[in-house]
């Protein structure tokens, strides 16, 4: 209580004093303050906003190089490969040799043989080939070509040769199934059995079984002897028709070329050896099959689905 | 350690209780009240600004004192042109010892009193002052009042409960 009392007189001494109302003097000081802080919340702002807008320019600059990366990515993705290719002549020997993809190929002697190395285009089974060769091609689902003067030779998976007769091509199927189409023309081409030999000249296929018409009146030449044709190539008229197997016609050309379903009668069977002639393989697969009724050599009947044949034997008169 | 000034209502009661004591203290020196208040209001919002960094490890009136006594010589400093150099190398300002707030003891109370005065009847008021600033004895103001010396008694006792009360954060004016 003392110290009170003391500073109680010391305050008494205190001449002039003053007294402000501290309501009025807290809300000025409020003011500067408010004023104050709102200047530093516009400064985070401004901070915040600057912070922002570096932000977006940094996603803006990140997106530009990611769409860069994408762009530059799909260019190269679809940027053209460079083919390189490789290219086989024999002179006086024949040469074997292996494709990338196991194809084997015997290639004759004054051939060039080209073929693709790249890895990346494996896919492209695909050859030219000027003079003769064996083929053996492994078997893919990607088709085979061989690139021969006029022709290409289709195929899955087979062995065949193909060489030149003076002016004729001849193609050889040794087993599976082959396809010969003329590049000028994709429509005119062949099919080839197991054993078919063809001959292609001037946009013509000719089958050395071929029915040669020398005259309608003339009862029809079969020629037997396959290796004598391509010497009397030049000699053999034109063709009317092409001989096949019936079974031929049936699995090469309505089953894998039309991909019809064909069943086949189990109590009528026809007989599938007998040789029918289809005088152009280009007509539509119905022609065809009422070309082989009309012949006596078939009948049949629609299946279930709308593709769906049912074949049988020829009903007997 | 106590954390001041955790919250607005917090600096607001410090602010209001050390408003004018602080005013007055500075116009010892400055002798213009208006120049006071604006080193006053300088302190407070120095304070405010630093409020969440603040480690004070004194007391709020020590802490403001020499806040204030800082600023006031800043002030001095920067209008030297005004106060003249010859009066700022004399000010008394910069003669005040840091580590003794309780120069701005008198101040506080001087304002307890005004406040506690202010409210009081006359009579009452006459009685306290020349008891506390005149050193009148109780006897002496009875006769002088012509009251019983029980009325002078009673009369002072309520108004030193009422300056407790009003300085009862200044737990340490009464030790």
């Amino acid at each position: 209580m003392k110290k009170f009392d003391s500073t109680l007189k010391k305050s008494a001494t205190i001449g002039e004093f003053k007294s402000f109302d501290v309501v009025a003097e807290w809300n000025e000081f409020s003011s500067i303050v408010n004023k104050t802080d709102t200047i530093d919340i516009e400064l985070e702002s401004i901070n915040l906003n600057f912070q922002k807008e570096n932000h977006q320019q940094i996603i803006y600059m990140l997106g530009l190089a990611a769409s860069m990366i994408l762009i530059f990515s799909v260019l190269f993705l679809f940027k053209k490969p460079e083919i390189s290719t490789k290219e086989l002549i024999t002179t006086t020997k024949s040469e074997n040799i292996k494709l990338i993809d196991g194809t084997l190929i015997t290639l004759g002697k004054n051939s060039v043989f080209q073929y693709y190395t790249n890895l990346n285009l494996q896919n492209l089974r695909s050859v030219n080939l000027k003079g003769e060769a064996i083929f053996e091609v492994s078997r893919n689902i990607l088709p085979f070509k061989v690139y021969y003067e006029d022709v290409f030779v289709e195929v899955l998976g087979t062995k065949f040769s193909i060489e030149t007769s003076g002016e004729v091509i001849v193609i050889k199927n040794i087993s599976g199934s082959v396809k010969v189409v003329e590049i000028k023309n994709l429509n005119n081409y062949r099919i080839l059995s197991p054993g078919d030999i063809f001959q292609y000249k001037n946009g013509n296929f000719i089958n050395p079984n071929d029915i040669i018409m020398e005259d309608d009146s003339k009862k029809p030449i079969i020629k037997s002897q396959k290796e004598d044709l391509p010497k009397k190539i030049d000699e053999i008229t034109p063709v009317k028709g092409s001989r096949f197997t019936l079974e031929s016609v049936i699995k090469n050309y309505l089953i894998k070329f039309n991909k019809k379903k064909i069943k086949m009668d189990k109590k009528s069977k026809p007989d599938l050896n007998v040789i029918v002639t289809i005088d152009n393989i280009n007509k539509p697969y119905l022609s065809i099959l009422e070309d082989l009724r009309k012949q006596g050599l078939i009948d049949f009947v629609a299946g279930d689905c709308p593709d769906c044949f049912v074949i049988k034997a020829p009903q007997k008169k | 350690m106590p954390k001041f000034f955790e919250n607005i209502k917090e600096f607001e009661l410090a602010f209001k209780e050390y408003y004018n004591p602080l005013v007055n203290f500075v116009n010892k020196y400055l002798h213009n009240f208006e120049n006071s208040r604006e080193v006053v209001q300088m302190t407070f919002v120095k304070v405010w600004e630093s409020r969440i960094n603040l480690d004070i490890k004194i007391s709020i009136k020590s802490y403001l004192y020499q806040s204030v006594k800082n600023t006031m010589i800043d002030f001095l400093r920067k209008n030297k042109n005004v106060f003249g150099a010859v009066d700022l190398d004399n000010s008394a300002a910069f003669n005040l010892p840091d580590d003794k707030p309780e120069h701005l003891d008198p101040y506080i109370v001087k304002q307890a009193v005004e406040v506690v005065l202010e409210k009081l009847k006359p009579k009452a008021r006459e009685i306290f002052s020349l008891h506390k600033f005149e050193g009148l004895t109780y006897e002496e103001i009875a006769d002088y009042l012509n009251i019983s010396k029980r009325s002078v008694e009673d009369n002072i006792a309520k108004i030193l409960k009422r300056l407790k009360d009003e300085l009862k954060n200044h737990p340490d004016l009464f030790e």
